[in-house]
């Protein structure tokens, strides 16, 4: 039964096969598929005789595409195709049922090649209906596609997303096809609130808030990036977006924030690889005895942001460029030229980004010149806790690390100034052995204070020691770079952790934190009638307490620590008892939602 | 000619796949239209009808297969709707089996845009609909199954495409 069904199967499918071919037109070619993003644009509604207009509507979108930033930094990281798919009538269908259908825009079915419609019940979602069409055709034509894109052939606005972009030739709907690129490309959120469902973490969403930690922080000195809620109350205040109102993602009249290119960027630059060309092949040991040349055939960003760096044996060469000579006996035998791409566009802000997406080539060279076994460090002197990673050279043998391992390449993070050691084992050779010693240098002492708590109006004096420079952030986007910093007026928001980042005359840097405690002044009523007053002030032995306030009240009395000493709970008045040392304290006076503060001297 | 062998096609497979078992087929892959046995990469075309309901309820049927050369990227559209159709391929041999997760064709949401650039979300229910599933052949596919996945009935297996 199973071979009869799986017989039909096959038949069945086997009647499905897709034998038209239509032309397919090559926008922009700039490199092979397998490195390129290849974008499909896809026709409906266009008949035999509209096939010169589909042609130039489908170059006008790859045009407007490529416009649009960072895109444009990186037109040639794009392929564009057009497949010419005649319809056998001209336009889309209308079922002009949605109750904002277009009052001047005809009804009617059209036999069209996708079967694009507008909607039955919202008349703006324009969707292609005969998607097994769509399939096939992709499968013959163009399998290997990233995205595709699908005009259809009405000056009436409307279009959708999902798995397939669709809109109409309409000259506001061509951001239609960007925004959902920036879904399915960049993996981007929509910005505007489109409901708890849609609440996830994106490059773009977070339900994370602070400063310090939030996806984006590293835009947060760039407005108008900032944080933003995507609503007052419920699920949309849980969820945080980096721009309001001026984001494609949120409105299509608007670019792409810098957020949103940066995730953009970072995704192209994963998926494609600058370096094309590699010359000479590094499949086989070269031989540089009588010199060499080596090249890389670089993918460059419109802006050349390709930083190309040449290691011979893992020092650094003084040549930047993609092509770099060694001359002829001058180059030890078993020794290795690494050349590592990293593109350093200023779109994109990544943390270790260097670290994520270099791209390494490397040549084994061989010569006539004896090799030199030798260890080079990434470093010969980090910081405390810090990473080095060890190379040997030269050695055409076996090697063995002092730690036991046996690569060519190890990574060490030592405690304090070590010596290692690596052999080189060629057999009938005598064991050759270098070293090399890791200095490692001390954290600064670093230390963040502050000199709270303080009352909503103090000045916020916060105080950084133990390093050179400093790098503070807080609260409300606070930065700054000095040791000593005044923030006058606090406000309850300013209140929280702030930390600095001490870097000394090495280059070592230590984190520390400080925690600021603001209360709130008086938040009762300005009513004579029902203020709290406290007295005497400046007080010796005891302070009265007194309120007109109904109810039971509660005071409670700290030191400048924030530490709570003293605590009671009275109606209308009561009478402390002070057994303090002299100094400044504060009191905090509450009465159901009401609340009063203040400080009081002791003598 | 397209149109017409297509309908023809879907229209025989309909026919043919009454008798059958709606949860399980089998395919052999070499046999499929357009599979180029001389090409070291190829990309299986899935288009599955699915009608009935969703959260378990969901008809499945493989309308058309077919295949092409090439390598697919890693580039593919985030859903966040909570009725989705998840499908897994897996493989006799050692691979990474990854989940690839497609909008329910019966219950999606979809983004509805104004010439102004405002956009909304609005939810969109049909009785019959299409997931099209674009799959990297690797070497040991056996199997791909498909999930329906509701915030009602969790994920419940609703399709076994066994490959030969």
């Amino acid at each position: 039964m199973k071979s009869i069904f799986t017989t039909l199967i096959i038949i069945c499918i086997a009647s499905t096969a897709f034998s038209q071919h239509y032309q397919v037109d090559t926008l922009y070619k700039k490199g092979p598929l397998e490195n390129r993003i290849n974008i499909v644009i896809l026709g409906d509604g266009f008949t035999q005789e509209q096939m010169p207009k589909f042609a130039a509507e489908a170059r006008k979108f790859a045009d407007f595409f490529l416009a649009y930033d960072p895109y444009t930094v990186y037109r040639d990281y794009f392929n564009f195709f057009a497949i010419r798919t005649p319809s056998k009538e001209s336009g889309v269908s209308n079922p002009g049922t949605a109750p904002d259908a277009y009052k001047d825009q005809p009804v009617g079915n059209k036999d069209t090649f996708f079967g694009a419609s507008f909607g039955h019940s919202i008349h703006r979602l324009v969707e292609v209906t005969k998607f097994d069409v769509l399939f096939n055709l992709m499968s013959t034509h163009l399998p290997a596609y990233d995205l595709i894109v699908v005009l259809v052939n009405t000056e009436y606005y409307g279009g959708s997303g999902g798995q397939i972009a669709v809109h109409t030739l309409n000259d506001a709907a061509n951001t239609i096809g960007v925004h959902e690129i920036g879904h399915a490309f960049g993996r981007l959120s929509d910005e505007y609130w489109a409901g708890s469902i849609y609440g996830t973490e994106a490059a773009n969403m977070t339900a994370i808030s602070d400063p310090g930690s939030i996806r984006w922080k590293n835009w947060l000195n760039s407005p108008p990036v900032g944080i933003y809620k995507h609503g007052l109350e419920g699920d949309a205040a849980k969820w945080h977006k980096p721009t309001n109102g001026t984001c494609l993602m949120e409105y299509l009249d608007q670019q792409l924030c810098a957020v949103c290119r940066e995730a953009t960027v970072e995704r192209l630059l994963e998926n494609i690889n600058p370096v094309e060309k590699i010359e000479p092949d590094t499949a086989a040991s070269i031989d540089v005895t009588a010199g060499q040349a080596f090249k890389l055939g670089l993918l460059k960003p419109s802006r050349n942001t390709l930083q190309v760096q040449w290691h011979l044996n893992g020092m650094l060469l003084p040549f930047s460029g993609d092509e770099i000579s060694l001359k002829g006996g001058e180059i030890p035998d078993s020794s290795a030229l690494t050349a590592t791409v990293f593109d350093t566009t200023t779109l994109s802000r990544r943390d270790d980004s260097r670290a994520f997406r270099s791209r390494a080539v490397s040549w084994s060279l061989k010569s006539s010149v004896p090799a030199v076994f030798k260890i080079v460090a990434s470093s010969d002197s980090v910081c405390l806790r810090n990473e080095v990673a060890l190379t040997a050279h030269g050695c055409a043998g076996a090697l063995k690390w002092s730690t036991g391992e046996t690569s060519k390449s190890i990574h060490v993070t030592p405690d304090q100034t070590t010596v290692y050691s690596c052999s080189c084992q060629v057999q009938g050779q005598s064991v050759k052995t270098a070293e090399i010693s890791i200095h490692i240098m001390p954290l600064p002492n670093a230390t963040a204070t502050n000199g709270g708590p303080y009352l909503a109006g103090d000045t916020i004096k916060l105080a950084a020691a133990g390093g050179k420079t400093y790098m503070w952030r807080g609260p409300l986007f606070f930065a700054s770079i000095s040791p000593q910093v005044s923030i006058p007026n606090a406000t309850l928001n300013q209140a929280g952790l702030y930390e600095v980042v001490v870097k000394d005359v090495n280059g070592c840097s230590k984190t520390a934190q400080t925690e600021v405690k603001v209360d709130p002044i008086l938040s009762v009523p300005n009513d004579q009638d029902v203020l709290v007053s406290v007295s005497p002030n400046p007080a010796r032995d005891y302070i009265s307490i007194e309120t007109k306030l109904g109810g039971k009240s509660n005071v409670k009395l700290y030191d400048q620590a924030g530490r709570e000493l003293i605590s009671d709970s009275f109606e209308k008045k009561t009478r402390l008892p002070l057994n303090l040392p002299s100094g400044i304290y504060l009191y905090r006076v509450s009465n159901g939602s009401r609340e009063s503060t203040g400080k009081v001297a002791v003598q | 000619m397209l149109r017409l062998s297509s309908t023809v096609a879907i229209t025989l497979a309909g026919l043919l796949m009454i008798h059958c078992k709606p949860a399980q087929s089998t395919l052999t892959v070499g046999q499929i239209s357009n599979y180029n046995a001389n090409s070291p990469d190829h990309i299986l075309f899935l288009n599955f009808r699915i009608s009935g309901g969703v959260g378990g309820r969901e008809k499945v049927e493989l309308l058309s297969a077919s295949a092409g050369d090439g390598k697919m990227k890693d580039i593919a559209r985030s859903v966040h709707f909570p009725y989705q159709i998840k499908a897994i391929a897996r493989y006799s041999a050692s691979a990474v089996e990854r989940e690839m997760v497609f909008e329910h064709p019966l219950f999606k949401g979809r983004e509805v845009s104004d010439p102004s650039g405002h956009m909304r979300q609005v939810e969109v229910k049909a009785t019959e609909g299409n997931v099209l599933i674009r799959l990297q052949q690797h070497s040991g596919l056996n199997q791909l199954e498909l999930f329906s996945v509701s915030p009602e009935k969790g994920t419940v297996k609703i399709y076994t495409l066994d490959f030969n």
